[in-house]
């Protein structure tokens, strides 16, 4: 009680003095000097008769609690506050000293919480400051470019159709990166949803970004979460969801965990100052405090909750000044400078789990992108406002322009860095687009441990119905593989990474057919792909199967590689795979037992003649659409002509475009960055766009194709089934 | 299957309860040899200590949970397992939920008390949003199987609107979470150890009504109860009963009415309502040919509709009458009214009636 006392009594005295030269002089002021403070001292100090109120509200707050509680307070008219500051009530939560003044404590401070900084805006160093080395300085300044070329090209992504969504770190790529360098690799992140630039740092690949956002059979997340929901255990990233603050009381609870088991680590939780507003937000910071679980709260005060500013999101002092009222050490950080950044979250760190105890971060750095992909912020805010920031404030240039003062970086690197992120961006979209989608079966697992019988049900009605409606479904997700886990086979020698079969390729029978017609009658694209792609780059296998060149003089005509080797007509080159599933096996089957048959319908003779125009037309034809040497291969799909009636023998049809989505993506065949998108006046039904592209072809294979189509149509082996040619883009 | 010691109307009576009642389950000898007679939060409890001494990483907490927990269930514990495994929790049911994910995450048996289920929408979003999903959002990389949450429900004879609710059907629309209901001290115990060690989360409701009330024979050691399995606890011809949890008294009460009049009953405790067990359900139903479903919750959208319309759907022209409905009405859960609000045992018992007379 003594020792409370005399120290309570220097606190008060230490603000009065201030206060007498400072007139708006606060509360912090006082606590300021014990600034993480024990919660003994902390509720000593707490109920203090704060000298900083202001004067007019607190006389007007008396005259009208005067009448009202003017019973209790009868002897306030004449006590002496020096001697009832003397006095506490010995409370739960510990003693509480009385006062006989009536005065609330102010709900805002006339001033604001200071924005800590290292760096000036021309990137050069306030303080003395030697806690980050070249290489981690120049480590950190190259994650922040990548992170900013990626975000660049996956929003250009989302904008050319090719994703659904994306949300950039503009702006706040220092708070990603700096908060990431300082903390250590056992730290979990509890994200909100724009803190890849984490990921990013711990060795997330491009690709896996990619992977994730076009939701492939790579995506670790099974292509069940929108773009930029990562998540990746190896990482300690725990999966982004999108609810708002839902991830700050399990923050505490992981905290707790760790806590628990000892562990030198603690809990990162991310959130947004709109997300403050949350009940989660309280649950987390209170939980985290009465537990004393080692987490970092970092709010990323970035001024914007989608189009709510933060004038109308609360009227505190920002959102440090609130952890106070949780007992949680706090501070602001200017999150525009790399270095406060990273030795704020350092000594947070520090803080958390040396004292086991949660600390609040607050960086300020303006959202200077749209809040997503789907916002258009120009709406509620000024377009200069944004540029200002952009120009004056981008954390990137000032953490370059600090690099560059050191000597260790310059513009050759940087021109580097550059080319090499966007090289690595455009491999990984290309390479990620041509990955299949995850199978099916991912629809149904992971609900539970183990799917119980409802879903066992489900998936089985589900499969029946694809299999009466296969058109009706998106064919990335289906594929020939559907029924089998033959992975990727198909692109591997038959269809290009960007392109797979159209919705109705699940049946057995399908495959089958699919794959004889291809064989048979794209030669062309079938040696290309596989000479270009596997046997380049692999020996012969032995035990591929020789078979002599089709009679009529086909050897005569062989033009331009068309035809580089002799086992175009056998599916013997392809490496025998174990792998290889029953699906595969049919189709081969099928596909020996139709050899013969097909050699006998089709006069072969035309063949050469036929390619031989075509492959100097194809020449022509890439050369205008931009398309590189060697991107171009054709298979021809048969397709039933009753399961896709809107469909002409050259997919051609009146009707408009039924999947505007769908055509948009498949119109960027070519890689990154598209080429404008050129759609002639077809649609199909099931693949709009790759009927286009097959138009853009079919010109020059018109001739062709008519044979075949008629062949076919005529014959006896493939009644009333029509082969359509459909031409993709390789490599 | 053995139903003994059924004693009292709980409906009816403004009183509520009398004596001791029992449904119990059919077990062996041996078991019965070190079974003790045990009340249903007693066991709740038993099942608690086991959970906490079987797992060092298990923790129980919530609201007023350390000094014994106002329904007494953790009683014991905190003295036993220390604070750090058996704390109470700000009074904030998102925070609990919340925090038992997190700590779930890390590979923990979190085991979060909510003091009432009437409280437990607060938590909500953090159940139906998070837990629900954390194992499938992250493609199986992160799972918060550990947690179970316990919560009492229903009603009490005094609860009025805020300690009586039934609150099932919203979690039985949310696929991930496994809702259990048990209905006696046996089944509580062996239903709660199964919950807590189940690899997904599970929100698991004790009939608050009964904690006192139900006395049973409970094995001393640690057993388990399967879970979405439901049970035949009572063999009949002429009509199934459906229900779960402390509803099953009074439909077995009426049952042994119905059975005066020479109808025969069938009574399936579901135990878990999702994923929830439709063959036994499905095949007694095939066998009877009539399907009463009852439960405390108010009618409309109650998982009786979710039950009654599997059941025309599998058994449409096996059935001889319209399934039957007994349960709460449409309002909110009154005081004084409750025992006009409860589907009682003459209420099933005139069900069962128009039934088989259809």
């Amino acid at each position: 009680m003594a020792s409370w006392g005399r120290r309570s009594t220097a606190v008060a005295h230490h603000v009065r003095a201030f206060f007498t030269a400072n007139k708006t002089a606060q509360i912090r002021i006082g606590t300021r000097r014990y600034p993480f403070f024990n919660p003994a001292v902390s509720s000593a100090l707490v109920p203090r008769p704060w000298p900083c109120i202001n004067s007019m509200t607190s006389l007007i707050l008396v005259d009208h609690f005067t009448s009202s509680v003017a019973g209790s307070q009868a002897d306030s008219r004449h006590a002496d506050d020096d001697k009832d500051d003397d006095l506490a009530i010995d409370f739960p939560g510990g003693k509480v000293a009385y006062t006989t003044k009536l005065r609330f404590i102010s709900g805002s401070s006339g001033k604001r919480i200071p924005c800590y900084r290292v760096l000036d805006d021309n990137g050069e160093l306030l303080i003395n400051f030697n806690e980050v080395k070249k290489e981690l300085a120049v480590k950190m300044y190259s994650d922040m470019v990548t992170l900013q070329i990626m975000d660049t090209f996956f929003y250009e992504a989302q904008r050319q159709g090719r994703i659904s969504f994306y949300m950039t770190s503009s702006g706040e790529e220092a708070i990603n990166i700096s908060s990431a360098a300082a903390l250590s690799k056992d730290d979990i992140i509890m994200p909100q949803y724009r803190e890849h630039g984490i990921l990013l740092w711990r060795g997330f690949t491009l690709q896996e970004f990619a992977n994730q956002c076009f939701g492939n059979r790579d995506d670790v997340g099974k292509g069940r979460q929108m773009p930029i929901h990562y998540g990746s255990s190896k990482h300690n990233f725990v999966t982004v969801s999108s609810p708002i603050a839902t991830q700050l009381p399990q923050a505490a609870g992981m905290a707790y965990s760790l806590k628990m088991d000892k562990k030198d680590a603690c809990v990162v939780a991310f959130i947004g100052d709109g997300g403050t507003s949350e009940g989660d937000f309280h649950a987390g910071l209170n939980f985290a405090a009465v537990m004393e679980s080692p987490v970092i709260f970092v709010c990323r005060n970035n001024g914007w909750a989608i189009s709510t500013p933060i004038s109308e999101q609360f009227r505190s002092d920002g959102v440090a000044v609130k952890g106070q009222a949780y007992g949680i050490p706090s501070i602001r950080v200017d999150g525009t400078d790399a270095l406060a950044v990273y030795s704020a979250i350092r000594a947070a760190r520090n803080m958390a789990v040396n004292e086991q105890r949660p600390v609040l971060v607050e960086t300020l750095a303006y959202r200077v992108g749209h809040h997503s992909t789907s916002d258009d912020s120009t709406k509620y805010r000024s377009l200069d406002e944004i540029e200002q920031w952009k120009t004056d404030r981008d954390p990137v240039n000032r953490f370059r322009k600090w690099i560059e003062l050191n000597g260790w970086w310059s513009e050759r690197e940087e021109t580097e860095l550059r080319s090499s992120v966007k090289k690595q961006l455009m491999k990984a979209i290309q390479v990620t687009e041509g990955r299949k989608k995850p199978p099916l079966t991912e629809l149904f697992t992971d609900v539970y441990d183990l799917p119980p019988s409802n879903l066992v049900e489900q998936e089985k009605q589900l499969r029946e119905t694809i299999n009466k409606y296969p058109m009706d479904f998106p064919s990335d997700v289906l594929g020939p593989a559907a029924c089998t886990d033959d992975g990727d086979w198909p692109h591997h020698f038959l269809l290009p990474p960007s392109l797979s079969l159209p919705y109705g390729w699940v049946r057995d029978r399908f495959l089958a057919r699919f794959l004889s017609l291809s064989l048979m009658v794209v030669p062309y694209s079938v040696e290309r792909a596989w000479c270009s792609r596997r046997i380049r780059h692999r020996p012969e296998p032995a035990n591929a199967r020789k078979i002599a060149a089709p009679p009529s003089g086909l050897g005569v005509h062989r033009r331009e590689g068309c035809f580089g080797c002799n086992r175009w007509f056998s599916p013997s080159p392809f490496p025998r795979r174990s792998s290889f599933g029953s699906p595969v096996r049919v189709a081969r089957k099928a596909l020996i037992a139709s050899e013969q048959e097909v050699r006998k319908l089709l006069p072969w003779h035309r063949l050469p003649s036929f390619l031989s125009t075509t492959s100097s037309q194809l020449r022509r034809w890439r050369s205008r659409e931009g398309l590189c040497e060697g991107t171009l291969a054709f298979v021809a799909v048969p397709s039933v002509v009753s399961a896709f009636p809107d469909l002409g023998s050259h997919g051609e049809s009146t009707r408009p475009p039924s999947f505007p989505k769908w055509t948009h993506r498949w119109s960027t065949l070519n890689g990154f960055p598209s080429l404008p998108v050129k759609f002639p006046a077809v649609c199909s039904r099931y693949d709009y766009a790759r009927a286009s592209v097959f138009k853009a072809l079919s010109f020059c294979l018109n001739p062709f194709v008519d044979f075949v189509v008629q062949t076919l149509r005529s014959s006896s082996v493939f009644p009333g089934h029509v082969c359509l040619c459909t031409c993709v883009a390789l490599d | 299957m053995a139903l003994r010691n059924i004693i009292g109307k709980r409906i009816g009576n403004g009183i509520g309860l009398v004596g001791r009642r029992s449904l119990s389950t059919a077990t062996s000898d041996v078991e019965n040899r070190n079974a003790k007679s045990m009340n249903l939060y007693s066991a709740i409890n038993q099942a608690l200590h086991l959970a906490l001494e079987t797992d060092p990483r298990a923790f129980v907490f919530g609201e007023d949970v350390s000094f014994g927990g106002v329904f007494r269930c953790t009683t014991g514990l905190a003295d036993r397992f220390g604070k750090a495994r058996v704390f109470n929790t700000p009074l904030c049911e998102q925070g609990i939920v919340g925090f038992g994910i997190g700590l779930a995450a890390m590979g923990n048996r979190a085991i979060a008390e909510i003091q009432f289920a009437d409280y437990i929408y607060p938590a909500f979003d953090q159940i139906v949003n998070e837990a629900a999903k954390f194992r499938y959002r992250s493609g199986n990389q992160f799972n918060c199987g550990g947690l179970t949450i316990r919560a009492p429900y229903g009603a009490v004879g005094h609860g009025g609107h805020y300690h009586s609710q039934s609150p099932e059907a919203f979690f039985c629309h949310v696929p991930g979470i496994k809702v259990v209901i048990p209905r006696s001290p046996r089944q509580a115990k062996g239903l709660l150890l199964s919950c807590i060690r189940d690899p997904n989360p599970v929100v698991f409701f004790e009939p608050k009504w009964l904690y006192r009330l139900a006395v049973e024979e409970v094995p001393e050691h640690d057993y388990m109860l399967p879970l979405s399995k439901a049970e035949v606890i009572r063999q009949g011809s002429d009509i199934t009963l459906v229900g779960w949890g402390a509803q099953l008294s009074i439909m077995e009460q009426a049952c042994i009415e119905a059975e005066k009049d020479g109808i025969s009953c069938e009574l399936i405790d579901l135990k878990t309502l999702i994923p929830w067990d439709k063959e036994t359900v499905e095949a007694s139903v095939r066998k009877t040919g009539r399907v009463l479903i009852s439960h405390e919750a108010p009618v409309t959208g109650g998982f009786g509709a979710e039950i009654s319309a599997s059941i025309v759907e599998r058994c449409f022209l096996r059935l001889e009458a319209p399934v039957a409905r007994v349960c709460g009405l449409d309002t909110p859960f009154p005081l004084v009214f409750e025992p006009f609000y409860m589907p009682s045992k003459n209420k099933v018992l005139d069900a069962i009636k128009a039934t088989v007379n259809y």
